[in-house]
């Protein structure tokens, strides 16, 4: 399992990095890392970061994961970890890769007119396999909300339901107008967020 | 624990009604069989099929087996689909 984390991350650093380097020549020294939800950018980075951070977080993730299982010391948390984090991890690899890609694409002028069409598309599918997998993940071992593990099971599921119906409520979301779209996407990840607050209160009382 | 697997598991409404119950918390074998008119290796022959399609989780505990709900939200929603269309079949046969 741990190997296939791997392959995967590294291969998709490894394409990203590649991409970054055949186009670094073109790619303007201060690279549009952001937009608003306008469509325009809002946030300029130095091209060397531009370029090679997103390649670095995706070999990050899998250590980071690694050495968040080996902080737990419950073998059967550890296996249950180990399950999840493989979902999580490549989905999350994925979306990091399409949005690098995006980015290379914007900076070197190609026309990404549909941009603020690929966030919520991209998001919204992320959210969708991730919040499928939350009810199988184990209890953190820092517990922000005191739950019991009963308490923690069933606001697991709670929060998987509500991340995988904000996913696709955000996917289509894309299909609205311009800013009618915008304001949806944000709406729809401040009641998700909310939902998970509400939800860890909740459950801890019952 | 491919969808075929999940699929069968999730067909009988012996298992659909395991995972009912589960959803309350951890059970062992024996609590589990004591809410069916059914032998307990039966029900151990259930568990091991869920188990199979990845659909609980069992963990030792002492001299016990418990069992937890391991299902994804999309199980979760196959299994609610599966549920009302036997509700279905059952009123028509009335």
């Amino acid at each position: 399992m741990t190997g296939k984390r791997w392959i995967v991350a590294g291969a998709a650093a490894l394409a990203a990095a590649v991409a970054s380097l055949i186009f670094y020549n073109e790619l303007p020294e201060r690279m549009a890392a952001h937009f608003s939800l306008t469509d325009q950018p809002d946030r300029y980075v130095h091209k060397v970061i531009g370029a090679f951070l997103l390649p670095a977080v995706m070999l990050l993730l899998p250590a980071l994961t690694n050495l968040n299982m080996r902080l737990e010391r419950d073998p059967s948390k550890r296996t249950r970890f180990a399950n999840v984090s493989e979902t999580t991890n490549i989905v999350l690899i994925l979306l990091l890769f399409a949005v690098h890609g995006v980015l290379l694409a914007y900076n070197l002028g190609r026309d990404i007119a549909a941009h603020s069409r690929f966030a919520p598309v991209v998001i919204g599918l992320a959210l969708i396999a991730i919040g499928n997998v939350l009810p199988r993940a184990p209890r953190a071992r820092l517990k922000l909300i005191r739950l019991s593990d009963e308490q923690y099971a069933r606001y697991a599921r709670f929060t998987g339901r509500c991340t995988v119906a904000a996913g696709f409520l955000l996917f289509l979301s894309a299909l609205l107008p311009g800013g009618a779209g915008a304001v949806a996407a944000v709406a729809v990840v401040a009641a998700l967020v909310l939902a998970s607050l509400g939800g860890a209160v909740y459950f801890s009382r019952k | 624990m491919s969808l075929n697997d999940a699929f069968k598991a999730l067909a009988d409404p012996t298992r659909r009604k395991i995972l009912d119950l589960l959803k309350d918390g951890e059970l062992t074998a024996g609590e589990i069989a004591n809410h069916f008119d059914m032998t307990k290796p039966s029900i151990s022959n259930h568990l091991g099929l869920l188990k199979q399609a990845g659909l609980v989780r069992d963990e030792r505990r002492g001299q016990y087996i418990v069992y937890a709900l391991n299902t994804t939200v999309f199980q979760d929603v196959m299994k609610w689909i599966l549920d009302l269309q036997n509700a279905g079949e059952r009123k028509d046969a009335r």
